[in-house]
Parts: C-alpha cells; structure tokens; sequence
C-alpha cells in the first residue's frame, strides 16, 4: 500500500497530470462505447499503452530528480524506495492491462508488446527526448504500413528489448546517486585544479567580437545606442549564448540531409517514401527548439549578470533590449530555416519529393518556430516565471491545432485552412504584442523551482 | 532627508511568498559613510541591498541612491554605482579578462590599469574562464570589476564569504586605501564581523524587517552585556535605564546591552534578590544579541 501511494504522489504531484490522464481514459472510453473504433483485448492494451508511456516518462523524470537530491543529502536506502516505487508502478499501470487483456481470451501477445514498448518508449522518451521523438515519429510512418510488426517473432523481439530498458531502468535510481554524488564533489572549492575545464569560453568573449562595442560605449547614455545592431551581440554575450549563425556548420549540414536523402532515394527507387524527408524536417524542427530554448535558458538563468548589467550606466535602453531578445530568437533560427529550404529545394528539384510533402514539411517548420518563439516571448513578458507556465502550453496547442487544420485543408483556400492560419498565426501575434507592451522585466524574476527543473 | 545622503529609505515593505521581510525599515546613510550590514541569515540583508539598488521592486515605501529614486536611477547615477552580489561566477562562459573588458565597454570611468594591478597584486588567473575558478578567486574578480568602475557608492553582499584570511585582510585594506583616496561611500553586508571591525564607521543590525541598531564600532565597544537572573516577578518590574536591547531568556532570566558605566550602576542599585553578571564580549557577540 505504501508503495502505491508514493507511486500516487510522484505521478500526481501536480493536478493536471491526473487531470489529463482521466481526460484521456474518457476519450477512450467514449471511442470503445460510443463509435466501437477500437475492439477486443489487443485495442484496450493499445490506449492503455499510451497512457503508460506519457506516465512512464513523468515518473523517470521525477525519479531521477529526487535521486539526485537524495544522493546531495546522502538519504539513506532512498534507491530500495525508488525501486518499490518502479514496481507499484509497473503493477498498477503495465501489469493491469495486460492480466485484463489475457483474461479477455487467448494469450494476445500483442498486448505485451504494445505495454511493453509504450512504456520504454516513454522512459528512454524521458532520458533522450530529441531522439526519442524522432523514433517515434518514425514509428508513426512505418508500423501502420507494415505487416511485420504483426508477426509474433518481431512481438516477442519488441518484448524482450524492453525488458532490457525496463531491467536497466529499474538500476537508474541507484547510477544516479552514484552519480550525482560524484558531481557534488565537483562543487568544491578546487575546481580549477582540474586539468581541462568543462566551462566551454564563448565564442564572443574576445573585445574584438564585439564589433561597435566600444564605439557604442563613448556615447553618452543608453540613448546613444538607439537603433544599434551590435545590442543583440552586446546581449548575447552578457548572457552566455551565441547568435552568430555557423555557416559552415550548417553547410555540412545541408551535405549530410543531401546525402540521407539521396541514400534513401537509392534504396526506394521505385517506390516513393518520403520518410528520410520527414525526418530531415523532424531534425530541423529539434534544431530550431534547441536554438530557442537554449537563448530562453539562458535568459531565465542569468538574473544575476542581468542585475549588474542593468546597473550599468551605458546598458541600452529596455525597449532596445526587447527588440534585441526578438531580433535574437529569430536570428538563431536562419541556419536552421536555410538548411531545411536548400534540402527542400534540392529534393523537389531532382524529383524525390512532390508538392504535399513540402507543404507538410513548410507546416511542420512554420509550426514549430512560430510556437516556439511565441512560448519564449510569452515567457518574458510575465512578471515572475513559474513553474507552471501556462502561456507554452497555450501556444503549443494552439498553434498544433492550426497546424492540423491548416494540413488537412491545404486543397484550395477554404474556411478550414483560414481558421488554421489565423491558429498558427495567432499566439505570436498575441505574445509579441504581449511583449511589447509590458515592461521590460530585467533582471527576470523567476521561481527557483524552474531553474531546478531545468536543470 | 538630508541632502548629503547617499542612501535613504523611508517605509520599505517588501513581502515574499506572503513573509513580510522588511517592514516599514526606515534608513539613512550619509555620504562617506561606511556600514557594516549584520542580520540573521535570511534577516532580509540581500532584499535591503537589492531594493535600495532598485533590482527588487519594494511592495510600499521609497528609497533614494544619491539622491535619485532607484526605480529609475539616470545613467550618471547608475555609473557611480557598484554592487558585489553574493553569488560569486557571474559571467562564468567568459574569461577574467573578457569579461572586464566587457564590462568596461558600460563604464565611461572603467580604470582598466587599476584593474590589471589589482588582479596581479590578488594574483588572479585573468586568462582562466570564470566558471573554472574557486569561488574564492570568483569573488576576488567580482571585488576587481567593481572597484574598477571607480564608484563612489559600493555595495558590497558578503562579498568575502569565501574568502582566505590572507585576502580577506587585502581585500579590507584595499577598500580602506581606496577611501583614503577619493570619497566612497560603503554598504558592506557580512558575517564576518572581526572583519567589518576593522573597516566599517557604524554598524546596521537588520532584525525582524527592520535595521534595530545603527550605531558606531566605538558604541559596540563601550557595551557590556548583563545577565539578570532572580524572582520571575521581581525581574519583570525591574526598570533597565538606558539598555539598548532586553531580552527574554528561556529559563526566564533577562540579558541586556548596556553602556559600561551603565553597568556598574545596575549592579550597585538592583535589590537583593536579582543577581547580576557582567560580561566583557567581544562586538561580534554584542551585536548577535539583536539576531537571536
């Protein structure tokens, strides 16, 4: 009993995640009943198989949270506990619908497999997100057009190589207090006697990367920088993240989705696949999260060197600063946004893609900007960031659901489509004005709690 | 308010999650001064500094900074500013030098020679990223980037915590030297008293959401404190003339803090069943008797 109610509390520690797990339950409940869609034990293991992924990821990354904090304070016997939790766990919420789905007629292996592999996915989802998506984005284009994954053999494999994640999963609270231990040690008061230091210097710390700087600096007063393109370098640097675009880099990086492309085109010569595109946005789609979100971190972890910086008597003007937060979330999508247009370009021009899979890859990266930077904007423009923050959420979903609308619809101009434009359009609309309008929150004030999550 | 302060803060309320940190504090430092900051951890010294910097807003109550609001300090107030925060390795993806120089692009004053002299003599590693160094050596660069904006207000946020005693002494000296030199003006918050003794005019004790004392290092040390053990009755109507602060023990005895000759007097004049001790303590165990 006791392990089922810390299973309780690590899943639930917040409403919403039993709220949205009931609202799931009853929407498939609601398919069963009403429209019959999903029938017989191997259906239910399925919606039961979704469930147990997304909680299955909340829990791996609570405990490893708290094994973390147990391993700073040295809790005693906290990984015995952390195990009984893994199994409650397991019991309550894989075991259960699998025993109902053998109850329910022969032995469906199918059923283990689907319970098995969600829950897995959902903890490896929790350790490597990025990869983690793309596997599953490429498991939503193949398992549905391929009749091996219905063959017991594939099952059984599918079954057994989550035994393996879950075998080691069930070792993670402990690794990670070894762990974790480790890294405390490395907050003393030696580090610098470590032979190769892991803060990596920015790239713009150098005076002369800094082109104007000093320029800037000569005029009087923050007015003296009215208008000025160096604020955002000037920013960047003061805040620890980078906004110059690699040219090089994404260079190589058009070589090798050039390359992916071609390979796959090799392969499927006389059938037409366009997954190796869909993957090549997938990856571009990460890059620009990434690039967003590291500037955004950066922002929310750095109220310190904002406090000095804002005490300084030459810092720009904050409405100078807000353009530049903008001009900067923007800027570091270019690379990214310029790699995905030349690899479209090149694929559409030698024939491997057609017209809708461009219009699905253009959706997919316009989405993913659009909400992204709309969630970063958002964010700022609040006066105290907290742990729940409901305008990401917001953003993301709305702009998803403009999305799907604007892709379902994308055969001549109809109502659905607007709808979906005005979706997508709408939360950056909305959290530039937002940003805009409110006053410059600098340094940003933000609860703990998000620093710790993010970390 | 007089005209010649560098800080002011009348009413200053500050509330964090429904904890009312400070509380009505009313403060006056005049120019030239140099306070020594005292307080309980988590008495509120950080908000104090950071609101009178105008980094928090303050929930009622003003303050000024050389005579300017410091919500909305100009940028020729802001330059005669420097402030040390707490938390050592800011700008930790930068190196020592990068980042002074960076720095130094915001500050017309910016003595970049001074700075060089300083991290020699304090045998800083200036081509060493800053999130390598000890915190230590971290605070010892905050100390450097701020003295170097040649201010004439500095605000300084236990800025020695880590601190070796060898560069600790420098540290004070420095400041001291830099005072000699040129008007500056000091807040300096810390728990190292012995250190403070050595450098600070007064001291501010911040206890209960307000500054409780604010009196001289020599006041500090003119003080006894008296321990006053007897009837439970007899201590309650007992009259301390003139103690600075009286408090309430557990077993129900009472200590005060009261001038030397003070002292005497008390013990001369206390009826039989009260007895009397007087403790010679050392100023660091005078003014923790406001932060019990």
């Amino acid at each position: 009993m006791r392990s089922v109610g810390r299973v309780w509390r690590l899943l639930f520690y917040r409403p919403m995640i039993l709220v949205l797990l009931l609202l799931f339950y009853a929407a498939a409940a609601l398919l069963i009943v009403k429209f019959g869609a999903i029938k017989g034990a191997v259906g239910a293991a399925l919606l039961a198989a979704f469930a147990v992924g997304g909680l299955a990821a909340v829990l791996t990354e609570r405990i490893v949270r708290f094994s973390r904090e147990a391993s700073i304070i040295a809790l005693p016997d906290h990984a015995r506990v952390m195990r009984s939790v893994q199994i409650g766990f397991l019991v309550i919420f894989a075991a259960a619908p699998v025993v109902r789905a053998f109850l329910g007629g022969p032995p469906p292996l199918g059923a283990v497999a689907a319970v098995s592999v969600a829950t897995s996915a959902g903890i490896v989802f929790a350790s490597y997100r990025g990869i983690a998506i793309l596997l599953l984005m490429l498991g939503a284009q193949m398992l549905p057009r391929s009749p091996w994954v219905h063959l017991p053999a594939v099952q059984a494999l599918g079954v057994a190589a989550s035994g393996l994640v879950l075998w080691q999963w069930f070792d993670l609270p402990r690794k990670i207090e070894r762990g974790a231990g480790f890294e405390n040690t490395k907050l003393a008061d030696a580090r610098h006697e470590r032979r190769h230091p892991s803060v990596p210097t920015h790239d713009m710390m150098r005076p002369e990367a800094l082109p104007g700087a000093r320029a800037l600096a000569v005029q009087p007063g923050a007015e003296g920088l009215h208008g000025d393109r160096h604020v955002p370098a000037l920013l960047a640097v003061g805040l620890g993240y980078g906004i110059k675009t690699n040219w090089r880099g994404k260079l190589y990086g058009f070589g090798v989705a050039l390359a992916v492309l071609a390979a796959w085109q090799l392969l499927h010569r006389q059938t037409r696949n366009p997954l190796a595109y869909t993957c090549v946005t997938a990856v571009c789609c990460m890059s620009i999260v990434a690039h967003v979100q590291h500037i955004l971190r950066r922002w929310l972890g750095s109220a310190h060197e904002q406090a000095l910086l804002w005490l300084a008597p030459q810092w720009p003007a904050p409405r100078l600063i807000k353009r530049a937060f903008i001009a900067s979330t923007l800027r570091v999508q270019l690379g990214t946004v310029a790699i995905w247009a030349s690899a479209s370009l090149a694929a559409g021009v030698l024939g491997w893609i057609d017209g809708p899979e461009i219009y699905l890859g253009s959706c997919a990266m316009l989405a993913t900007s659009l909400a992204f930077t709309a969630a970063a904007w958002a964010v700022l423009a609040q006066r105290r960031v907290r742990e729940t923050n409901l305008p990401t959420t917001l953003c993301a979903l709305t702009v998803g659901v403009g999305t799907v609308l604007a892709i379902s619809a994308h055969q001549g101009l109809n109502i659905a489509l607007l709808i979906g434009i005005v979706l997508m359009m709408g939360p950056p609309v909305v959290a530039f004005a937002w940003y805009t309008l409110a006053p410059l929150r600098f340094p940003v004030k933000v609860d703990p709690r998000v620093l710790q999550t993010r970390r | 308010m007089s005209e010649n302060a560098a800080i002011t803060a009348r009413g200053l309320n500050k509330i964090f999650n429904h904890q009312l940190v400070l509380d009505h504090l009313d403060l006056t430092i005049e120019r030239g001064e140099t306070i020594g900051l005292l307080g309980s951890n988590g008495a509120g010294k950080t908000t104090l500094l950071r609101s009178l910097l105008g980094l928090l807003a303050v929930d009622a109550g003003r303050c000024t900074v050389l005579g300017e609001p410091s919500a909305s300090l100009p940028p020729a107030v802001r330059a005669q500013i420097a402030y040390v925060p707490q938390q050592p390795g800011q700008f930790a993806w930068l190196t020592g030098k990068a980042m002074l120089r960076y720095v130094s692009t915001f500050y017309p004053a910016f003595d970049w020679n001074y700075a060089q002299d300083l991290a020699a003599r304090w045998k800083l590693a200036l081509a060493t990223p800053i999130g390598v160094l000890s915190p230590g050596q971290q605070q010892r660069l905050s100390i450097v980037r701020a003295l170097a904006t040649r201010p004439e207000l500095l605000v300084l946020d236990e800025p020695i915590a880590s601190l070796d005693p060898a560069t600790r002494i420098a540290v004070i000296d420095e400041l001291s030297n830099e005072r000699k030199r040129r008007p500056l003006t000091v807040i300096f918050s810390s728990h190292l008293i012995g250190d403070l003794e050595r450098f600070c005019s007064q001291f501010a004790v911040l206890a209960g959401g307000k500054i409780a004392l604010m009196e001289t290092v020599a006041w500090f040390r003119s003080r006894v404190r008296v321990t006053l053990e007897g009837d439970e009755w007899a201590l309650e109507q007992l009259p301390i003339p003139r103690a600075a602060m009286v408090r309430k023990l557990r077993d129900g005895s009472r200590t005060a803090v009261v001038a030397r000759d003070d002292a005497a007097a008390l013990s001369a004049a206390l009826p039989v069943p009260i007895r009397v001790a007087v403790d010679e303590l050392d100023v660091e165990a005078l003014a923790s008797e406001w932060m019990q």
